[in-house]
């Protein structure tokens, strides 16, 4: 689905040249569930952003479901996540102006569905994330935990291929993140292609793979077997 | 302590540059727009204060019947009041006139004010040299200005006892007066004893005559609560005397303070132009709204601002900072700001001033006196105080645990005041906006309308009527010249003279027409159409107008009369055309009839401000007969100044001390209406000023707006809004606002409208398509400022606003 070839990106500040990512390759197929793990300033975020065509790299190839993603200009990689990535972020970010369902239906909106379709859609994604009856309320009055259940309906309302997390559970207290990434689990099971950022090693037991980064660099690539699902959780959470 | 309220004061602004600058640039236009329009409101009003006794002094003018008052009296008026009435000190007669002036090989032709001895005691210039007490004791005396003095002998000073030949007679300088830095309503023209002006009159009885206005009469009374009682004592004397003596049948008087003379525009016969109090209160009535502009947005923008200084206050008020300590240091900032505003805007001024002068025709200077510098500084504190003190009191009110958690931002009463704010400002802006165009297009309307008269390529000569005969001759030669004629009085200045005319049928009805005796080919140096008859001509004797007083039937002459009698009489043009008509019967004059030989369109007299009255047009045999003032010549279109030279060189040919002195006719239309000019166009600079103060809030709030909104942005740009998409839902946040605004203000402005037109006689219908412009425009000034800012943040990389956790 995602293949990066020799991907390089580097920030450049006023004295030093900080190596986010490092000639890098990496194949994501669909259906994965891909947690990436790492120390603050490996290049996670950058992998993500990336990945979801926020930022561009400096080399290398990125072919994302055949298209040439390096070869793209702004406004074809703008209509590439448009209408194949949903985000997921740490701070939640939906709008503070907006109710639930109004923050939901916002990129439906952007992806000019009709308005009947859209209803449809949001009341579905609403009772997927169990999340309906607070469907008239403004993001302000929810927990912490239901604002991220609303953002992630927002994330996936428009059915996206590859949905992208970004430390999902950042902000969050374990019950609440349990939640979340039980829903994120669900989620792959049910086909979508999942890729988070996370700083918590217990919860990489949820995906099917898990990556980690040092300097820029895949320090380790390895499937997640199920059944060592629970010796891991243990010997983490022992650890 | 002081010195770091100054340096925080100052690092906060530094901090903030594009804050900053821009309430720095509103408020520095808004007060530069506000002392400047002060100025020339304070100089509006200053006319004749110079004169010590100027609280003392009354113009006393005339009301006849239901016309305007008239500042023009008889030349009796004066010795009258100061004989018969002891509540009157002093009273003092100003005449004024063309006079032609030899000097060495010149003639030049001048205007003078013809003037009582006792006219230093009530106009006390000051002299360069000279003794106010004896200047104008001998027949022979001649005051000068300072300009004249100069132009005659190349200096003002050591030029008493130099001689003028003025109307052929020599004069002596017996004073020079000193140019005077405030404004008066005296003519700087010569200054002569009265005497010479009784010598132009045609018979010295006129001097005695009730009927004869020719002076405008000035009277010293020190007691100002006598001035009711006196006007009615006044008046019933002065209608008891002039009774029978004119057609008139009421005579009254008005007693005017000389302070509020200039400012009068209804009285006629001034002696110099008057200003317009109306127009004079709508600039300071804009000074203010400008003000007002500059003021909100410095509040607007701070209120803003300070949710950003939001954790500033909650950091000084968890050390112990109380509420008033807080005040204090946010409005000496205002302060602090707005006096900075003040000074760059007083050097704004200083630098504009020199423009504003020509373009109003002014001389307003800047002077720095005690009092003018505190009034400056009065300003920049009261302004500071107006400004700032909505953001100190809202700021230093934040409770310091809510602003530390960042919760000012979502402040309801904030966000509805700013939004109040820039509907009160769209409001004002829509409403300059719509005024100016209405002005402009009814002003437009007024100067190109059809005045029934071709104004192209006609000189108008004063005076004239001993020569006018051989200077046709030889004028008519000249093969540039297609015709010359003399009249009574010329399109562009007012028919002085008035008459009654009656229907033959019906001799009660009295119909009051102007009257306007003309040589031959007057229509056609004016380009006066006829719509039916003929022209008078020599081939008619009897086209002649004589008025026979022993035997007033006898009187002859035809007359052509003007459309608007003709209706007015119930005739088309050609039914009027042989008719009979009574006229006289006014006053000391008989009845006598005259045939009607054409009907003539419509010409505006004066300007179009004022209604064209019915008109008769009568034929004077000789110039002297009628007396015809004003000599016309029509050139052929593009003649040279070579032509006017030649005109010049013919009639100084025939006398030598008569000054040919010629306006274009063209220039006299424009300087009708250059009052009108100057005033609109000041409208359109202020209403562009205030524009761009609102455009100037605008854009800060936008900016603010959009910095809070950034992540926003992002968040929608990521889940697939387009640049286009985001830029509309920024711009569209103002636009209800706007539309807001212009629901509010265009009513007001439609109402105001309303009644200013209504005072037009000729006058556009009111333009609706004003109102939309002014709306459109509006919003197209909202789109365009907030589009600016809006399109740099809706193109930014979302990934920028999104890491900033």
């Amino acid at each position: 689905m995602i293949t990066f070839n020799n991907i390089s990106r580097s920030f450049i500040g006023d004295e030093v040249e900080t190596v986010a990512i490092d000639n890098m390759s990496l194949t994501i197929n669909k259906g994965e569930f891909l947690s990436i793990l790492g120390p603050s300033g490996c290049g996670k975020s950058t992998l993500l952003n990336v990945l979801g065509m926020l930022d561009s790299i400096d080399q290398g190839g990125f072919s994302f479901i055949g298209h040439q993603v390096d070869q793209c200009s702004e406004k074809q990689r703008a209509e590439l996540r448009k209408q194949h990535i949903g985000f997921i972020f740490q701070s939640f970010n939906l709008i503070d102006e907006l109710t639930v369902e109004q923050n939901i239906e916002l990129p439906l909106y952007y992806h000019k569905v009709p308005k009947e379709e859209r209803k449809r859609l949001v009341d579905k994604v609403l009772q997927r994330v169990d999340i309906a009856h607070r469907r008239k309320h403004l993001p302000a009055k929810l927990s912490g935990g239901q604002q991220q259940r609303v953002a992630i309906a927002r994330a996936i309302v428009t059915q996206p291929d590859l949905i992208l997390a970004d430390e999902p559970t950042g902000n969050l207290d374990s019950k609440n993140s349990e939640q979340v990434m039980g829903l994120l689990q669900e989620l792959n099971q049910e086909g979508s292609t999942i890729v988070m950022v996370t700083h918590a090693p217990e919860h990489v037991c949820y995906g099917t793979r898990v990556l980690e980064l040092l300097d820029g660099k895949v320090l380790k690539d390895e499937s997640v077997q199920q059944e060592t699902l629970a010796a891991d959780l243990t010997e983490v959470a022992c650890g | 302590m002081v010195k770091l309220l100054f340096i925080v004061a100052w690092r906060n602004f530094y901090r903030d540059k594009l804050t900053s600058l821009i309430q720095l640039s509103g408020l520095v236009i808004g007060i530069a727009c506000f002392i400047l329009i002060q100025l020339y409101v304070d100089h509006q009003k200053s006319f004749n204060s110079q004169f010590t006794a100027a609280k003392d002094i009354y113009r006393i003018n005339l009301i006849r019947d239901e016309n305007k008052p008239q500042a023009a009296t008889p030349l009796r008026l004066s010795k009258e009041l100061t004989s018969n009435f002891q509540q009157i000190n002093d009273a003092t007669r100003v005449s004024d006139g063309g006079v032609s002036v030899k000097h060495l090989q010149g003639v030049y032709a001048e205007k003078s004010l013809f003037v009582d001895r006792n006219y230093f005691e009530f106009f006390d210039f000051e002299l360069i040299e000279g003794d106010v007490l004896t200047a104008l004791n001998a027949p022979d005396s001649l005051i000068l200005h300072e300009d004249t003095a100069v132009k005659y002998f190349s200096r003002s000073q050591g030029i008493i006892g130099k001689r003028l030949t003025i109307n052929g007679k020599e004069h002596q300088v017996t004073g020079v007066i000193k140019k005077s830095n405030t404004p008066h309503t005296m003519p700087l023209t010569l200054v002569l004893p009265i005497e010479s002006y009784f010598s132009l009159l045609p018979s010295q009885a006129w001097q005695e005559r009730w009927n004869y206005n020719a002076t405008v009469t000035f009277a010293k009374i020190d007691n100002e609560s006598a001035i009711d009682n006196l006007t009615r004592l006044v008046s019933d004397y002065y209608d008891q005397r002039a009774k029978g003596s004119s057609s008139f049948k009421t005579n009254r008087v008005v007693i005017e303070p000389l302070l509020d003379i200039y400012l009068d525009n209804v009285t006629t016969y001034s002696l110099t132009p008057p200003g317009s109090a109306v127009m004079v209160t709508i600039f300071s009535v804009i000074s203010f709204m400008i003000l007002v502009l500059a003021c909100v947005n410095f509040t607007n923008l701070s209120t803003a601002a300070a949710m950003r200084r939001g954790k500033d206050v909650g950091v000084r008020k968890a050390l112990g900072a109380s509420k008033n300590q807080l005040i204090t240091q946010y409005l000496v900032e205002a302060i602090l700001l707005t006096a900075l505003a003040t000074l760059i805007a007083v050097l704004t001024v200083k630098l504009a001033l020199p423009a504003f002068n020509t373009l109003m025709n002014v001389e307003i200077n800047l002077t720095f006196s005690l009092l003018s510098s505190a009034q400056l500084f009065g300003l920049a504190i009261f302004v500071g105080i107006v400004a700032g003190s909505y953001p100190a009191f809202y700021l230093s009110n934040l409770s310091p645990a809510h602003v530390l958690k960042g919760l000012v931002a979502t402040s309801k009463s904030g966000v509805l005041l700013r939004q109040s704010l820039i509907v009160l400002q769209f409001g004002i802006a829509a409403f300059l906006v719509v005024t100016s165009l209405i002005v402009n297009w009814q002003m437009q309307y007024v100067k190109n309308m059809p005045q029934g008269f071709d104004r192209e390529n006609v000189i108008i000569v004063s005076r004239g009527a001993d020569i006018f005969n051989a200077f046709k001759i030889q004028a008519v030669r000249h093969p540039d010249v297609i015709s010359t004629t003399m009249s009574h009085t010329v399109p562009t200045k007012p028919t002085r003279t008035s008459n009654i005319v009656r229907p033959s049928n019906d001799i009660t009805n009295e119909i009051w027409v102007g009257s306007n005796p003309v040589s031959f080919d007057f229509f056609q140096t004016f380009g006066i159409k006829l719509l039916s008859g003929r022209d008078f001509s020599k081939a008619y004797t009897n086209d002649v107008y004589e008025e026979n007083k022993n035997d007033w039937q006898a009187s002859t002459g035809k007359l052509i009369i003007n459309q608007s009698l003709a209706t007015t009489l119930g005739w088309s043009p050609e039914e009027a055309i042989d008719q009979m008509v009574t006229l006289g019967g006014g006053g000391d004059d008989g009845l006598h009839n005259h045939q009607i030989i054409a009907v003539v369109e419509d010409s505006h007299y004066i300007n179009a401000k004022n209604a064209i009255p019915p008109m008769i047009y009568v034929l004077s045999g000789q110039p002297q007969d009628l007396s015809l003032r004003w000599t016309a010549i029509r050139f052929k279109a593009g003649t040279s100044l070579q032509s006017i030279k030649d005109m010049e060189q013919v009639w100084l040919g025939l006398n030598g001390s008569l000054a040919f002195k010629y306006d274009w006719l063209t220039d006299l239309f424009s300087a009708s209406y250059r009052n009108e000019n100057q005033q609109t166009s000041l409208l359109n600079v202020f209403t562009f000023l205030a524009i761009a103060v609102t455009a100037i809030g605008l854009f800060g709030l936008a900016a603010f707006n959009t910095q809070r909104r950034v992540k926003e942005i992002a968040v929608r740009k990521v889940l697939g809004a387009s640049t286009a998409q985001l830029c509309f839902m920024l711009v569209n946040q103002f636009s209800s606002l706007v539309v807001l605004a212009n629901v509010i203000a265009l009513p007001v402005a439609y109402f105001l409208m309303r009644d200013w037109l209504n005072g037009f006689i000729y006058r556009i219908d009111m333009p609706y398509s004003a109102y939309l412009l002014s709306a459109l425009f509006s919003l197209i000034i909202a789109y365009v400022t907030v589009m600016v800012i809006a399109v740099k943040a809706a193109s930014a990389k979302p990934v920028d606003s999104l890491s900033c956790e």
